[in-house]
């Protein structure tokens, strides 16, 4: 036991949750107090991601784990995760990985016993549900999520096998769901019609980061009525706390589309380092055939579904035709489509110029891949850690997915999940 | 079926669109919209080809202006493996495009906004009915094509479109007229009728 934790004063119970793995996903206000509490509670395998960095006026309202003015430009997952490290059990482990939440598929996630989201954005806290909702039951963490409304403060742990997080959430809150709304600047919300900034204490903040520190503890010690909650704190004049049990709702869209595989195929490597040839490979070892399409992956975010990868194209400053792009639709941004020339010369893209559309395909074959595509590793072409990998096996005679010979399976990398042990940054 | 409960599967997917693509070809009156399968390209679940036998206008090139009668049109959708998450493509052949305000030059479709209550039959549906220039499905307000909007407006105030009765493009259905039923005789003596209550 570390000097930092005394058994006399701490409940016993918390050393059963050594071995737990939760993993926090935004480690702003609310996830940089959730992290605190999480190590205090002696949870001893903690992941938490984030892409921000740590600015001097975050200071008020985040944890005083993240040190003003140490920490300033630090990316806030692995800056906490150091402060974290040094307070935290003995045989703990705290890991801070500096990358997008769109990076991650089903599988990433599929061992932790919980999911924390302190996002401010609905369309990243879509995204993982939808995720999360692919993940096989069996291996489907908690999802805790929540998050502050004025002084309000709230937290949901859901289990899978009734509401999801899309069920909690009003359609018409999703407009324009990728505006981020609190850490990376001013909040604002439309009130009767009028823009108004929201401000919001750390206190809110807090208070929300213990109410789902309250679920986590109450899951791992399998108290009643903890899972598929809802758990609401409003402060003065009437301050009050109320326990609500959501419904699933009839008519969500991610209920309905998202759900595991029936089966899953495994093999070795992980997407960072698997090529594309190498995963061609593998595939015809286990399908004992070369007749076979990897489907591009399918990201949905924002209500938009991405499903391509951008072959050529032609440079968005210049004009130049550009060849062996090969960027996933979803990843891909005006300023990636800029020759090396414009690059080097700092040139900016147009965006008022009409440029013609590049060639996009959705799928890659043994038969007609290019030699540099095969040569690409899995995560630079879309794939993310822990994604699933669509194999459709098709005779070459075959003509479309309604003969009965057309086969789909679904594979993933065993060694994805090992990955997040030592992922520090992912771009 | 409550919404929730039905979760689709890649295989439900597929059976799902299978059966779509049925009750497509039997909405639609065969001699004048045929549909056939054509060879999927990689990554697409199906390509299917239409061929409306429809008066209609039609441009050649990206950049041609100048419409010009067609006694049928063709056009084709390819559905992606990512359907419905991902928006099937609608398009013509190069050098036969349809002449509409709601084409782009490129040849392809402009099919609206794809949402999750979007589907192939609605897709379909509004093609056919922009290749009869059927003015409502025509979006000035948000142009693929601006260079024929002039032609459009002033062959619809001329009457020239819509080129074809949009009725017709439906097959006709033979409900038939169902019987009536038939009315019972009354009693004669009115003595099963039972009485009313007398106010207390």
């Amino acid at each position: 036991m570390s000097e930092t934790f005394n058994s006399d004063k701490l409940p016993d119970y918390f050393r059963d949750f050594v071995g737990k793995k939760v993993a926090i996903v935004g480690t702003g206000a609310v996830g940089s107090y959730l992290t605190e509490s999480s190590i205090k509670m002696e949870i001893g395998q903690l992941y938490l991601f984030d892409m921000d960095s740590f600015a001097a006026d975050n200071t008020a309202k985040h944890s005083c784990l993240l040190r003003y003015p140490e920490d300033v430009g630090k990316n806030k997952a692995r800056a906490l995760a150091d402060r974290a490290k040094a307070i935290m059990v003995e045989e703990g482990n705290v890991v801070g990985i500096d990358a997008n939440i769109t990076f991650f598929g089903p599988m990433a996630f599929s061992e932790m016993d919980v999911v924390v989201l302190a996002l401010d954005n609905y369309a990243a806290k879509i995204y993982y549900n939808q995720i999360w909702l692919q993940i096989p039951e069996k291996k489907r963490p908690i999802l805790i999520f929540g998050g502050t409304l004025l002084e309000n403060a709230q937290s949901n742990c859901l289990d899978g096998k009734e509401a999801c997080l899309r069920c909690l959430l009003d359609e018409s809150w999703l407009g324009e769901s990728e505006k981020r709304t609190s850490c990376s600047g001013p909040q604002f919300r439309v009130v009767d019609g009028v823009q108004e900034v929201v401000k919001t204490t750390g206190q809110a903040s807090r208070i929300s980061a213990d109410l789902m520190a309250e679920q986590i503890r109450g899951f791992f010690l399998g108290i009643d009525n903890v899972r598929n909650r809802r758990i609401l704190y409003s402060p003065y004049p009437n301050l009050s706390f109320s326990i609500v049990h959501p419904m699933r709702r009839a008519d969500c869209p991610d209920c309905r589309q998202y759900h595991p595989p029936k089966e899953i195929l495994y093999f070795d490597g992980n997407v960072c380092d698997t090529t594309v040839g190498e995963l061609f490979s593998k595939v015809s070892e286990q399908l004992g055939s070369d007749e076979f399409e990897v489907n591009i992956p399918v990201v949905e975010f924002a209500k938009v579904g991405y499903g391509g990868l951008i072959t050529s194209g032609v440079c968005h400053s210049c004009g130049k035709s550009m060849k062996h792009i090969y960027k996933h639709e979803f990843r891909t941004y005006y300023k990636d489509i800029v020759c090396d020339e414009c690059k080097k010369a700092g040139k900016e893209v147009k965006f008022d110029a009409e440029y013609p559309k590049g060639e996009v395909i959705r799928a890659i074959s043994p038969r007609t891949v290019s030699q540099e595509l095969l040569q690409k590793k899995l995560f630079e072409v879309g794939w993310n850690v822990g994604s699933y990998i669509s194999v459709t096996e098709k005779p070459a005679d075959a003509m479309d997915v309604f003969d009965e010979r057309v086969k789909h399976y679904t594979f993933t990398c065993k060694g994805d999940i090992e990955l997040l042990e030592y992922l520090r940054e992912l771009r | 079926m409550v919404a929730s409960e039905y979760r689709v599967t890649y295989e439900d997917s597929v059976e799902a669109l299978k059966n779509e693509l049925r009750e497509i070809k039997e909405t639609y009156d065969p001699n004048i919209v045929v549909i056939e399968n054509e060879r999927a390209p990689e990554g697409n679940l199906c390509l299917l080809k239409f061929t409306v036998k429809v008066p209609s206008f039609y441009l050649e090139t990206e950049d041609d202006t100048n419409p010009k009668p067609a006694s049928e049109m063709k056009f084709y959708i390819q559905v992606p493996s990512g359907f419905p998450k991902v928006k099937p493509l609608v398009f013509y052949p190069p050098n036969h495009r349809l002449a509409s305000v709601n084409v782009f030059r490129n040849g392809h479709q402009c099919i609206d906004e794809w949402k999750d209550s979007s589907s192939l039959d609605g897709t379909v549906r509004k093609t056919l009915l922009d290749i009869i220039h059927d003015p409502v499905v025509t979006r000035y307000s948000s142009m693929a094509n601006s260079s024929l909007e002039k032609w459009q407006k002033q062959k619809t105030e001329e009457g020239v479109l819509p080129t074809f009765e949009t009725g017709r493009l439906f097959r006709k259905k033979n409900i038939g007229t169902p019987e009536l039923p038939t009315r019972k005789p009354a009693s004669s003596s009115g003595k099963n009728i039972p009485p009313l209550p007398t106010r207390r």
